[in-house]
């Protein structure tokens, strides 16, 4: 999916494809596939926010994790436009040439708890990163460790403390500070704020906006949250099974979906009012999210989706552009006349 | 659907319409380092055919609460205080809090009046045994009929929630099905024995927000056919305008403010009430993109607060007495009450509008 | 609740001792947090004492043993023990004076058998800290005091009797710690070694190395371990010095130990490889080797401390078995088995019970070493709630 905005991505991902072997038995033979993103392209702008949508197994995690290069991508180009440098291809780098580029593209973890090394102080685990990196150490490295949680909004004077003195919500702020060490570019939220309550879900999203406007970050932000997704993010991409199905701008895509897909998330998400209860048309989706071993023919949302024709069966929908900058893998999506958000609610 | 609130002047029609009255209920939890209070002094009331919401976040006992009343809280947890009376389907009420919880007559009141379903299905459903076998065990228990009744009955359950092709999914084991699949075959465990009270502890946490949809029109139509009452505990402000009749909010052991669904929504009085409808990102606050935070985290379970347990996060923090003096239960009206002091002081109410106001 | 650990606090109930107690925890490593979450385990405590008390007893067998494990006396075989009498009766009255009573011996003139009869009339002074025989503590200090023994020296005291020879009994059991204790470190430590670099190769890197080291682990465990030993130990040529055995019979015990910790470690690299922190660590730019060193490995260390606890009395029921069966340790060597092996038949048994002793050693020994483990491998996580 090329950029046709004037501004050139800070990253284009082009056909992305990550397959994981089934292995059985005890030679460990492999007897199958699972495709995990089948055939994903998108890009993010300079300073903008893109969200990846979808349920669990849609993929989204992995694309987030094929962009860090935590997993090596089966085929796709991962291009990467570091300042003043031609663009790159970080599908293609192995771990000593990624180096470089680890520095300025940063993860956030999901799980606070899990993604914070227990035996550590905080001070190693937000330093890690500037040591092995050799930016600082020593007193210099403590100040500037200091000045990361002061920014996350932590006291400095934790630095010493160990992750289990800490809740949720302050281990995922230790968290971006880690990802903040090395003024990186690019960060990429995995579903950073779903094992977080409410009032601590609205601190780190707050806190994420604010580290954006200031250091003009650019996030993929990838999360199951519809009505996170559509607060934070300038467009969003919705996923299913491996592929992306639909991308455009927030405000179109819950206003004006173009996929039956999107149109039935937006439908399932519980509003939090009482008085829009039973108001609206409910989309409930039947049966099971495809197997991404053994996807269905054609349009792999063909038998669950409601508006499903013969050639849905047969046809697998291409991702085609529609209007501007929005991107629908659906035959049909000019013709249907889905319902977003506000009509809905 | 919508909730019938009779206004009862007769208090002996009240009390027959009230299947579950819990007061000042308390279970703290005495672990080597000192005593939790999970549970401290919360009172709810749920009448028949009615869904009530308990909401909160994390650690505030909304669960414990939950299992207090089946008495089911894990060691070292015990009900230190308070009354759970339960009406019994032959009108018999009974103080669930006073029964021994390994005895015979709590035994019948699971599962057969009182029955459960919990956040993660798997590990409640048994890996080893069929969930037929596990549906017919239930109706078994609990009801005086015939193995084959018995099967008849379990393959009608699972067609009732809506489980394809209901008499070989009887043969199934629960890891041969998708986790929406195995929410609804412990439904169908839980409805077997047509139970007065279903108690769902985040039974759509662990869903994809598609199946959490399915799951909850599921809860819905079921209690509508059946006239069960449901206690719903949930930390999704969204699932509880979806299915809450009423609500109650806890925060720290305790419940904050209690009140029918539409009340809470849009007319929330106490200040935790509304930071944490302010904090929920919504569709309509996109115009401001900040969403109101409440600051500080929540208390250590061993640092309790004194006074009012929200004082050291609240807006409207009171000096010298919220910090002091522990806010009793305010009724603002028959359906609707809160503890918090900036309401106790009837005479001046303050001018703070409700969240969505 | 973040922390699973607090720092016991005394009362649990006055404020101050709270907010100290809180202020350490948050800056407590995992290894104050392991011996906070250890220190509750009682039974564990204890068996870790008891652990202690043996290892010293076997660093200083020479001074605790009244008798080098050699001395013989030919007047005195089969002697029963002698109880302790801590009191005598003289004109003054009662006086602290601890002693054993001699024995008459009485030869039955049909079967010839030698029975002891307690002499009241005979006393041997017994005391702490009293000189006896020369030893050299540790092949360095030539030094005369022991732990316990006759006041006198020369004279008969055998707390736990003698052997057929004439040997105490005791003293040999305090030697025999040595041995059997050690037999135990070292080969565990030998196996640990083996598990350690297999398993984390074949949890590390995975694939066809992975494939073939589990195989062999498989192999391995399916064969018969007692008669695979005998078979091995039976290679051993007879005409090797002691030590020399000893160090075969370690090294065949770990041979088949280290299978379970291979697993073990295999099995924490494994799950440790796709901990979110691992990750997060390769994306800040560590190098694998520092990855392996400063988070994988210490992330499984308390584990593997305490798999190794556990293992060990494995080690000391093999190397008693083996040498009970007479396929192990030879004497002069003295171990646990080997003392045991003297007291194989019914005849010993019979007439003398006490040849038993050292079996009493052995089930305390394994005994808390088992509760110590389980003690450790409870604490070992620190981190789970």
């Amino acid at each position: 999916m090329p950029g046709d905005s004037s501004i050139e991505p800070l990253l284009e991902v082009r056909n992305l494809h990550m397959q994981f072997p089934i292995r059985r038995g005890a030679f460990r033979r492999t007897v199958g596939v699972v495709k995990a993103v089948n055939d994903v392209s998108f890009h993010i702008r300079p300073g903008e926010t893109l969200s990846l949508v979808g349920e669990s197994g849609c993929g989204k995690t992995t694309t987030g994790r094929c962009i860090v290069r935590v997993y090596e991508p089966t085929s796709g180009q991962i291009l990467y436009k570091a300042e003043e440098q031609e663009r790159i291809d970080l599908a293609e780098l192995d771990n000593r040439d990624l180096r470089p580029f680890r520095r300025e593209i940063r993860m956030i973890f999901q799980d606070p708890f899990s993604s914070l090394n227990p035996r550590l102080s905080i001070l190693q685990v937000v330093g890690e990163s500037l040591k092995v990196n050799r930016v600082a150490s020593g007193s210099e490295l403590e100040g500037r460790v200091a000045s990361l949680l002061k920014r996350v909004g932590l006291r400095p004077e934790y630095i010493r403390r160990y992750p289990h003195a800490f809740s949720g919500g302050e281990r995922q702020r230790i968290g971006i500070a880690r990802a903040l060490a090395l003024n990186p570019r690019l960060i990429v939220a995995d579903e950073a704020v779903s094992a977080l309550d409410v009032s601590v879900q609205a601190q780190i999203l707050n806190l994420l906006q604010d580290l954006q406007e200031e250091l003009n970050l650019t996030y993929l932000f990838i999360a199951h949250d519809l009505s996170v997704v559509e607060h934070i993010s300038h467009r969003v991409a919705v996923m299913y099974v491996g592929k992306i199905v639909e991308l455009a701008a927030t405000e179109d895509l819950f206003t004006n979906p173009l996929h039956p897909y999107t149109e039935a998330l937006l439908s399932a998400v519980p509003k939090p009012d009482p008085r829009l209860r039973n108001k609206g048309v409910r989309i409930r989706l039947e049966g099971e999210v495809a197997d991404p071993s053994n996807p269905p023919s054609g349009c792999y949302f063909h038998p669950r989706c409601p508006y499903a024709e013969e050639r849905c069966r047969h046809e697998e929908p291409a991702v085609r552009k529609i209007e501007g900058d929005r991107w629908v893998a659906c035959h049909f999506a000019e013709e249907l006349d889905l319902r977003g958000f506000e009509a809905i609610g | 659907m919508q909730p019938t609130h009779t206004r009862l002047d007769d208090p002996a029609k009240t009390d027959n319409q009230t299947l579950l009255d819990v007061k000042d209920l308390k279970t703290h939890f005495f672990t080597d380092e000192g005593v939790v209070k999970a549970v401290d002094g919360v009172n709810l009331s749920l009448k028949r055919g009615e869904t009530l919401c308990v909401v909160g976040e994390s650690g505030c006992g909304k669960s414990v609460t939950a299992r207090s009343i089946l008495r089911i809280v894990p060691s070292p947890g015990q009900i230190v205080s308070g009354e759970i009376n339960f009406r019994q389907r032959d009108g018999e009420a009974i103080d669930l809090a006073r029964m021994n919880p390994k005895g015979r007559e709590i035994r019948k009141i699971r599962g057969g009046e009182i029955s459960m379903i919990f956040q993660e299905p798997m590990s409640s459903l048994s890996p080893v045994h069929t969930i037929g076998s596990q549906i017919m065990e239930a109706i078994l228990l609990h009801l005086p009929v015939s193995r084959q009744e018995a099967r008849k009955r379990a393959v009608s359950m699972l067609d009732l929630v809506g489980i394809p092709r209901p008499s070989e999914q009887l043969e199934a084991y629960s890891f041969e099905l998708s986790g929406g699949m195995r929410q609804r075959a412990m439904i169908a465990i839980a409805l077997a024995c047509e139970p007065q009270l279903l108690i769902a502890d985040e039974p759509t946490t662990a869903l994809d927000v598609t199946t959490q949809a399915n799951i909850l029109d599921l809860i819905r139509d079921l209690q509508q056919d059946s006239g069960m009452s449901v206690l719903f505990i949930t930390h999704d402000l969204g699932v509880v305008a979806e299915i809450a009749d009423e609500v109650v909010v806890m925060y720290l052991g305790r419940d904050v403010e209690s009140g029918d669904v539409d009340s809470i929504f849009h007319d929330a009085k106490h200040p935790y009430t509304r930071a944490l409808l302010q904090s929920i990102p919504r569709y309509d606050s996109r115009e401001n993109r900040r969403l109101y935070s409440i600051k500080g985290t929540v208390p250590h379970p061993f640092a309790r607060p004194d006074g009012c347990p929200f004082h050291p996060r609240c807006d409207d923090f009171i000096a010298e007495r919220c910090d002091s003096i522990d806010p009793p239960r305010h009724k603002l009206s028959q359906s609707h009450s809160v503890r918090c002091l900036l309401y106790s002081a009837a005479d001046e109410a303050p001018s703070k509008k409700g969240a969505l106001s | 609740m973040t922390a699973a650990a607090y720092p016991p606090t005394g009362d649990g109930a006055s404020a101050s001792a709270r907010v100290h107690a809180e202020t350490r925890i948050v800056v407590a490593n995992q290894w104050q947090l392991i011996w906070w979450k250890f220190r509750k385990h009682r039974l564990a405590m204890l068996a870790g004492a008891v652990t202690i008390l043996l290892y010293v007893v076997a660093l200083f067998a020479e001074f605790v043993a009244p008798y080098s494990a050699g001395t013989y006396s030919a007047q005195h075989t089969f002697l029963p023990p002698q109880s302790i009498n801590l009191l005598q009766w003289t004109e003054a009255g009662w006086r602290f004076y601890p002693h054993v009573y001699g024995h008459k011996v009485q030869i039955d003139q049909e079967s010839f058998k030698r029975t002891y009869i307690v002499d009241e009339t005979i006393i041997y002074p017994v005391g702490l800290f009293v000189r006896g025989e020369e030893y050299k503590l540790w092949g360095l200090f030539t030094l005369d005091v022991h732990l316990i023994g006759a006041a006198q020296f020369g004279d008969p005291v055998h707390l736990i009797g003698t052997d057929r020879l004439g040997r105490d009994v005791l003293s040999r059991t305090i030697y025999g710690t040595r041995v059997s204790m050690s037999v135990g470190l070292v080969g565990v430590g030998l196996s640990l070694l083996l598990g350690v670099i297999l398993g984390g190769i074949s949890g590390y890197y995975g694939g066809l190395i992975d494939n073939l080291i589990q195989r062999a682990i498989e192999i391995l465990r399916s064969l018969p371990t007692i008669p695979l030993w005998m078979g091995l130990s039976a290679a051993i040529p007879l005409t090797w010095p002691p030590v020399r055995v000893y160090f075969a019979i370690t090294v065949l015990l770990s041979l088949i130990g280290w299978t379970t910790l291979a697993r073990e470690v295999r099995g924490r690299f494994l799950s440790l490889k796709t901990e979110d922190f691992v990750i997060a660590a390769r994306l800040d730019g560590v190098r694998e080797m520092q990855i392996i060193l400063r988070h994988m490995v210490p992330s499984m260390t308390s584990h593997i401390i305490a798999s190794v606890t556990l293992a060990i009395p494995g080690m000391i029921l093999a190397e008693t078995a083996l040498s009970f069966l007479g396929i192990g340790l030879r004497p002069p060597v003295v171990s646990w088995g080997v003392l045991l092996q003297e007291a194989q038949n019914v005849r010993s048994i019979a007439t003398a019970p006490w040849l038993l002793f050292p079996g009493l050693a052995v089930v305390l020994a394994v005994l808390a070493m088992n509760f110590l483990g389980d003690g450790l491998r409870d604490a070992a996580d620190p981190y789970q709630t």
